[in-house]
């Protein structure tokens, strides 16, 4: 039937009855002239017995309602009609009631007993109605009957009304929160329910009540699960939400390895692999690492079940979906949604603003995900102004070195746009791919200053603007463009551009020391008519000038401060007189004139052009927090990964239904059903299954649907159990074997049972249907669920695998740091060498023991590789005594290739660091290998965690070709194995670089007799004793090298010891002072046992694996 | 979780309707709203989200009207946008088109629709064909009326109602696919996509389980067929109405489903595959400052040659301050439009493999705008009737019903354009 044709009838009908409009045009009001009347009129008509004219008269007071008109005076009249007979009247009473019961709460209560009879109507469309107009009454008074309907309504026949009870708990809720307990209770019955219909609708009062009782999901976490895909698209959205915080609480991070190489850029432990035993560094690292990760099964139930809804045709659901796999899933799997968000970017344009600024976030997280898409964010003429600059942030993003010609070039299309803040936006974007990328920097550059001549201004002003920014980060080579600037002045007229280039000038006087009075001359002329914001660059660069070419500027700067002393705006004059008095030497003017110049011409930091974008996925994502960029009211925080996983247990489900499910009889009466997993829903779990056995759908059992049937009895399957003999074994057979599955990972099993009944059903549906042809049916069900969890843990098997590639190649890379030769010294020579290079590193640095290192630096990594591979056993063996230098691990911090000929190294010197005690003390070492000299090597901008603290060394003038040199620098570590980063700079480029200290060279050592070190090590035992057990391979047997090995994996010293099967090591933490005691004790054979005690938990921890590390090797 | 309250509003921002679902944001604070929208839009800043003070605005807006559902709480944005659309979406079924002139008219029902579509600011019963089973305002149904249940509501089958029944079963199906072309003004195709859907007109009686069959490559290649000898697409991003079993087609391809009544798009996807444009546009627009602007606008159809594309319509932009037009086109015909400052050149049938001319002429005055313009891209639009460009087939239509009826299928292919633009220098 038509519904549509058939209301058109009825409109047609009502219109040609001619009945009066309850209506719209302010003509027709003409009925309404006088509201007596009309009260009257409309009273009379509901007092009347006609249906149909009631009818009419509660469909002209909705009109008013709608209309805004009080029709509150009609309260008492209406309220009579709650009773009606008539469904239409009653809806529309219903309506009005919602709308007027707060203000008219005494005849409001005239009502209450009609609902409560409507409460028990047989029908379950006219309870649900009663209890959903009773809860949306909002009368304190009327609380505790509410409370007792929701109760009576929860435990009702029908799915619908139990639903209606759920949505009604959180109106209870608002109106009054002390009954929250009870609530509670009502909420975990109804969390307890197996109908879809449900789910969702309890999940949503759970959130509104109660979201921090997490507790009460576990025993339904499961079934949540399971039901999830065939819950309606609004309740799919509140679970799916719900079960991200719940995953986050009860789960470990699926990416804590990677969030750990992230961290320490080190990788993960894979045995004592012959290789990797090589390389101490990255052993001790992964020694520090915890067991391996294995993903929870409940965990990557939740991955799959939702996984399909990515296919969801409703945009908040796809949107849930992804927001969960972005929170919780392994790194790897997390691709998946992007395809599925990119297909939102054709939905409306509302939607596309929340999905690309959650894909603005994601992006930022992880690249890779969207960068196949790339040309899914280009952005049409026809999309509006937010979207395109939200595409735009997408793009920049996304921009790589590999990608940015393509993005530039699309870049082009955009500034030509009509849209000037889209343009504006462009430029901004530009700019921060030639920050971010410094491959296309000057590409970059060139073309903004291209822009500069655009007969648009306020283009040609952004990209002043932009350009300034990009400057600052390397102003030596481009005085040309700051020329160009100038010529510029002339011409601009947007305020904000003229600043920029003023205080461009300004800055980088001495690269154009010609230009510069002239633009002040010209600046002069027109000062009091520039904007406030130019008139004060215009002094900034006057008194640039007088500091650096006073001969030439001097009147000039004079005639400009005078002109701003008599300026309108105080701020202006206020500044004037400051600078007069900073710059102008005067006798009363004392200690500041001398720093001026350092005043107005220090290093100034180049902006950091990063996107807003930028850590916003700490708010959950497709939240409204996270489209504000704030906290809204009531935004459940997402909670950061537990370290230790939560009892998984919890979630076990005792119910004995669930394993009875899989007997066969009650199966077969199953798999005739409709599959919608709550078909036989009108009559609900308390009712009996027992309506249409006759439906015969061709199609099979669906998974899922065999969650339901568990309200069976065990009994009747008993009973029956006596059938065909041969299927009988079959069934045995595969009942011992679930057994057996059952033992070894029990819950899993049931877990299995659980979710995917369907394997069992199955071979039930099978039986049923023997007689059908092979292939008519469909094991796919059974074959599949098992395929994917095989697939799965290939998967994850191929996520390690993957990650020990990763890390191998990392070791590769570090293993090329050390040199070949690198390999412990005897303690006796180190001391010595210590005296010396205290004396003489800084002047005898290219004296004979550094050209060895420098040299093999040069000869590139491959060779210090192979023989790495292949030489040091036998240089350990051999080489007791090694050079001084070559017995101190240097570590890479710039390569010659990504130097661009400088190469940087550097190492622990383990002397202390002078100007500051609590300074670890780092030798770096440079050396050129250009053709050209090098200068101004220095370092910049630490970027270093809280408390950490870089002593810089004194910058290097110059550095010949061919040349090495070496320094030292300072760095407090704060007793953490964190990198300090910084960059390095040189005249013509600047280098990231960053020095991670291994734990042992974040102590000194202290030298202690043998009765203070019992002392000390009695005040540290329990939490600050950690004791491992360890093998000595027979390389490591005699005293010296057991000595030599611990005092070159820890800088520690030696405490005289009167048994001769120990040996014992003291040392002080660098940063807090606090002692670290090492005790080794050799047991019979080659057993030994070592002893850390220190207060640093994290630091003895780490450093018992270093030492046998160390030992073992 | 979700909205507060729903408002409809007029274009000077002044409520219509407005439904009160939680109580705890003051009605007057929509108020603020349109004074908020014209400053954020005079601002250039305007978002789909407002905010003043603790209230937030959630808006779209619907021919005349504006939809705006305000919330204090933490909203999911993505549902209440989904929702207000829904809402849309649900009234133009029941008023053909939703505008302040039908809402006016039917205060009544869009009250009784807000009613069920939400409660306590949680979106409910959202699929208008179950709606408009209970939400009628037919007098003549109400002696029956009271007594009727609509199990749909109550049903798992939510968008399915028991008792149908026609005297001819028939399924319509229509393969829609819409292209959608970006090429840059060099003449490089930058992103070229096939969005397609396949709708269903279904009218059939009973609760018909039906079985659609594509050529879909995964699952030939799931169930070892020979992909060769038939020609099979893969589909990608595939999104189904929420009568499909999701669980089932994740695990073997199958599309199966129990059909909402009447009109409704089964499912929709996407291919990335790079497909060669339909319709290739070159065009030469040389401006002559201060005297005139030729262009010169060469079309070519790059489709098969049995194939004729129809109501083709070319949009080539022109300087705004053009005048005295001249037109000549090999075929079709082509008019100015002044206000949107376009040139239409439109041709009724468009063979494939044809290649057409036009040649425009314009007068410019010789005082010259201060501004540039941009040049917004040349759009196209057409239909091709018989034919996608994916060669997705409808390879069966399974339609199994237990009182065991024939039912045909028929079966529509139509590829037409979707977001097509090439960009001009």
């Amino acid at each position: 039937m038509s519904t549509s044709q058939a209301y058109n009838e009825e409109k047609g009908g009502s219109s040609s009855l001619g009945e009066p409009e309850y209506g719209h045009d302010p003509a027709s009001g003409g009925i309404f002239s006088s509201d007596y009347k009309r009260h009257d009129d409309l009273k009379e008509m509901l007092d009347s017995n006609k249906d149909s004219l009631k009818l009419e008269a509660m469909k002209r007071i909705v009109a008013m309602i709608a209309r805004g008109k009080n029709a509150s005076d009609l309260f008492p009249a209406v309220v009579k009609n709650v009773a009606c007979k008539n469904i239409e009247v009653k809806k529309l009473v219903y309506v009005y009631l919602v709308r007027y019961a707060e203000e008219q709460q005494d005849l409001a209560l005239l009502s209450i007993s009609t609902f409560q009879r409507g409460l028990k109507d047989p029908n379950q469309l006219i309870r649900a109605s009663a209890l959903r107009v009773l809860s949306s009454i909002r009368v304190p008074i009327i609380v505790p009957i509410m409370m007792l309907a929701i109760k009576e309504a929860a435990s009702d026949m029908s799915p619908y009304v139990r639903k209606t009870a759920a949505h009604a708990i959180p109106k209870l809720y608002s109106l009054d929160s002390d009954q929250k307990d009870q609530l509670i209770e009502v909420i975990e019955k109804l969390l307890a329910d197996k109908t879809t219909l449900v789910a969702g609708s309890v999940v949503m009062a759970f959130e509104e009540v109660c979201p921090e009782r997490i507790d009460l999901i576990h025993k339904n976490y499961r079934k949540l699960c399971n039901l999830l895909i065939d819950v309606e698209e609004w309740g799919q959205v509140v679970i799916i939400n719900m079960l991200t915080r719940y995953a986050r609480t009860q789960f470990l991070s699926p990416n804590q390895n990677e969030s750990l190489l992230e961290e320490n850029a080190e990788k993960a432990f894979y045995g004592s692999d012959e290789e990797d035993a090589k390389d101490d560094k990255t052993e001790t690292a992964s020694l520090v690492k915890r067991k391996p990760y294995v993903m929870d099964p409940d965990h990557r139930l939740l991955l799959r079940n939702t996984k399909p809804l990515l296919q969801s045709r409703n945009a908040a659901v796809v949107m849930a979906v992804a927001q969960l796999y972005f929170h919780l899933a392994p790194k790897a799997e997390v691709g998946v949604i992007a395809k599925a968000l990119v297909r939102l970017l054709r939905s409306h344009s509302e939607v596309q603003y929340v999905v690309l600024q959650n894909v603005a976030t994601m992006s930022i997280k992880r690249r890779g995900m969207f960068e196949p898409y790339l040309k899914s964010f280009y952005i049409r003429s026809t999309d509006p102004t937010q979207i395109k600059i939200l595409k735009l942030e997408v793009l920049t993003n996304l921009a790589n070195e590999t990608n940015i010609s393509t993005i530039l070039r699309e870049f082009q299309t955009y500034i030509r746009s009509m849209d000037k803040d889209f343009v504006a936006a462009t430029i901004q974007a530009i700019g921060r791919c030639a920050t971010n990328i410094g491959k296309v920097r000057d590409t970059c550059l060139n073309g903004l200053v291209q822009l500069l001549s655009n007969r648009d201004e306020l283009v040609v002003a952004e990209s002043v603007v932009v350009i300034k920014k990009l400057l600052q980060m390397q102003p030596s080579q481009h005085s040309e463009i700051i020329k160009h600037m100038a010529k510029l002045t002339d011409n601009i007229q947007v305020p904000m551009a003229r600043a920029s280039i003023l205080w461009l000038i300004g800055e980088y006087c001495e690269h154009v020391p010609k230009i510069a009075p002239d633009v002040l001359r010209k600046m002069a002329k027109s000062f009091t008519n520039e904007e406030d914001i130019v008139k004060l660059q215009v002094i900034n660069l006057a008194a640039k000038l007088y500091l650096t070419n006073s001969k030439q500027s001097k009147l000039l700067t004079q005639y400009v401060l005078n002109l701003a002393k008599y300026d309108q705006n105080y701020d202006i004059r206020d500044r004037a007189r400051f600078i007069r008095q900073l710059i102008v030497p005067t006798e009363k003017s004392g200690a500041l004139n001398k720093y001026a110049k350092k005043l107005f011409l220090a290093q100034k930091p180049a902006p950091i052009l990063e996107s807003s974008f930028k850590d916003r996925d700490h708010f959950q994502l497709g939240s409204l927090s996270h489209l504000l960029n704030a906290k809204a009211v009531g935004y459940q925080e997402l909670p950061d990964w537990p370290d230790e996983a939560p009892d998984p247990s919890v979630r076990n489900v005792e119910v004995p239904e669930w394993t009875k499910c899989t007997s066969r009889e009650k199966r077969k009466e199953k798999v005739e059903k409709p599959f919608y997993s709550d078909s036989e829903g009108e009559s609900g779990p308390t009712e009996s299954a027992d309506s249409e056995p006759e439906s015969v759908s061709e199609s099979e059992s669906e998974s899922g649907s065999g969650t339901e049937s568990g309200s069976g009895s065990g009994s009747e399957e008993e009973e029956e159990e006596s059938g065909d003999q041969s299927e009988e074994e079959e069934k045995e057979k595969k009942k011992k074997k679930k057994k057996k599955k059952e033992k070894e990972l029990p819950w899993k099993a049931s877990l299995e049972s659980m979710g995917s009944p369907s394997e069992e059903e199955e071979e039930e549906g099978k039986k049923a249907k023997k007689k059908k042809p092979q292939h008519d049916r469909k094991g796919g069900s059974e074959s599949s669920s098992e395929e994917g969890s095989v697939s799965e843990s290939s998967s994850s098997e191929s996520d390690s695998g993957s990650d020990a590639e990763e890390s191998q190649s990392e070791t590769e890379t570090k293993r090329r740091k050390t040199p070949p030769s690198s390999k412990p010294a005897p303690k006796a020579a180190k001391k010595g060498t210590k005296e010396i290079s205290l004396l003489d590193l800084d002047d005898f640095a290219p004296s004979p023991p550094l050209p060895t290192s420098s040299s093999s630096l040069v000869s590139s990594s491959l060779v210090t590789d192979l023989e790495g591979l292949t030489l040091i056993d036998t240089s350990l063996a051999s080489t007791v005594i090694s050079p001084v230098f070559s017995s101190v691990k240097t570590y890479e911090l710039l390569h010659r290739m990504t130097g661009e000929g400088l190469s940087v190294e550097y190492y622990f010197s383990r002397q202390p660091f002078a100007p500051d005690p609590h300074m670890v003390a780092v030798q770096i070492q440079f050396s050129n290998n250009t053709d050209s000299e090098v200068k101004n090597v220095r370092i910049s901008e630490p970027k270093l965690l809280s408390g950490m603290r870089v002593q810089e060394f004194k910058e290097i003038e110059s550095l010949a070709p061919g040349e090495t040199t070496s320094v030292v620098m300072g760095i407090d570590f704060c007793d953490s194995t964190q990198a300090a980063n910084f960059q390095l700079c040189t005249h013509t480029r600047q280098f990231y670089g960053a020095i991670q200290p291994p734990v042992g060279e974040l102590m000194a050592p202290v030298f202690m007799s043998e009765n203070e070190f019992k002392k000390e090590q009695g005040k540290l035992t329990g939490m600050s004793e950690i004791t491992e057990k360890l093998t000595l391979p027979e390389t490591c047997q005699s005293d010296h090298t057991i000595v030599q090995r611990v005092t070159s994996a820890a800088n520690v010293s030696r405490v005289p010891c009167g048994a001769d099967n120990e040996y014992r090591f003291a040392a002080k933490t660098v940063t807090s002072g606090s002692l670290v005691l090492i005790t080794l004790e050799k047991k019979e054979g080659a057993l030994a046992q070592l002893t850390v005690n220190s207060e640093k938990m994290v630091i003895g921890t780490m450093l018992v694996k270093d030492i046998i590390q160390a030992l073992t090797q | 979780m979700s909205a507060s309250a729903v408002f409809v509003l007029d274009l000077k921002g002044k409520p219509l309707i407005s439904r009160n679902y939680k109580g705890d944001v003051d009605m007057g604070e929509i108020e603020h709203f349109l004074p908020l929208l014209a400053q954020r839009e005079a601002e250039g800043t305007l978002t789909p989200l407002l905010t003043h003070g603790h209230v937030h605005f959630l808006w779209i807006q619907h021919a005349n009207l504006y939809l705006v559902a305000t919330t204090r709480k933490n909203a999911n944005a993505s549902l209440v946008y989904t929702f207000l659309y829904k809402m849309v979406e649900v009234f133009s079924e029941y008023f053909k088109e939703l505008e302040e002139e039908s809402v006016r008219d039917n205060f009544v029902i869009v009250y009784e629709l807000l009613d069920e579509l939400m409660d306590f600011g949680f979106p409910q019963t959202t699929d208008s064909k179950i709606l408009q089973e209970y939400i009628t305002q037919e007098s003549n149904k109400l002696d029956t009326g009271g007594s009727r249940v609509p199990t749909t509501v109550t049903n798992a089958v939510s968008w399915r109602s028991e008792g149908l029944r026609y005297k001819k079963n028939e399924v319509f199906i229509d393969v829609i696919e819409s292209v959608n072309l970006l090429v840059s003004a060099t003449g490089s195709v930058l992103l070229s996509e096939v969005v397609g859907s396949i709708k269903l007109k279904v009218f059939l009686s009973g609760m018909p389980e039906l079985r659609l069959g594509l050529n879909d490559r995964i699952l030939f290649e799931l169930t070892g067929r020979p992909g060769g000898k038939n020609k099979s697409v893969e589909l990608e991003d595939v999104k189904f109405h929420q009568c499909v079993r999701l669980s089932r087609f994740d695990a073997d391809r199958t599309i199966s489903f129990v059909p909402p009544d009447g009109d409704f798009e089964l499912m929709s996807y996407r291919l990335n595959t790079q497909v060669k444009p339909l319709i290739w546009i070159e065009s030469v627009i040389e401006k002559f400052s201060h005297s005139r602007v030729e262009i010169m606008v060469k079309a070519k159809g790059q489709f098969k040659k049995q194939s004729v594309a129809n109501g083709v319509e070319i949009t080539v932009p022109v300087p705004s301050d053009v005048d005295s037009p001249k037109f000549k086109a090999s075929m079709g015909s082509a008019k100015y439009v002044p206000e949107r400052n376009v040139v239409l050149w439109s041709i009724k049938s468009f063979p494939g493999g044809k290649e057409y001319l036009l040649r425009a002429h314009f007068g410019l005055p010789s005082v010259e705008r201060e501004e540039d313009e941009g040049r917004p891209p040349i759009a196209v639009r057409f239909e091709i009737p018989y034919f996608t460009v994916s060669g997705i087939q409808v390879r069966y239509m399974k339609i199994i019903e237990k009182s065991g009826y024939q039912a045909l299928p028929w079966v529509r292919y139509i590829t037409q354009s979707g977001d097509y633009q090439l960009r001009t220098s």
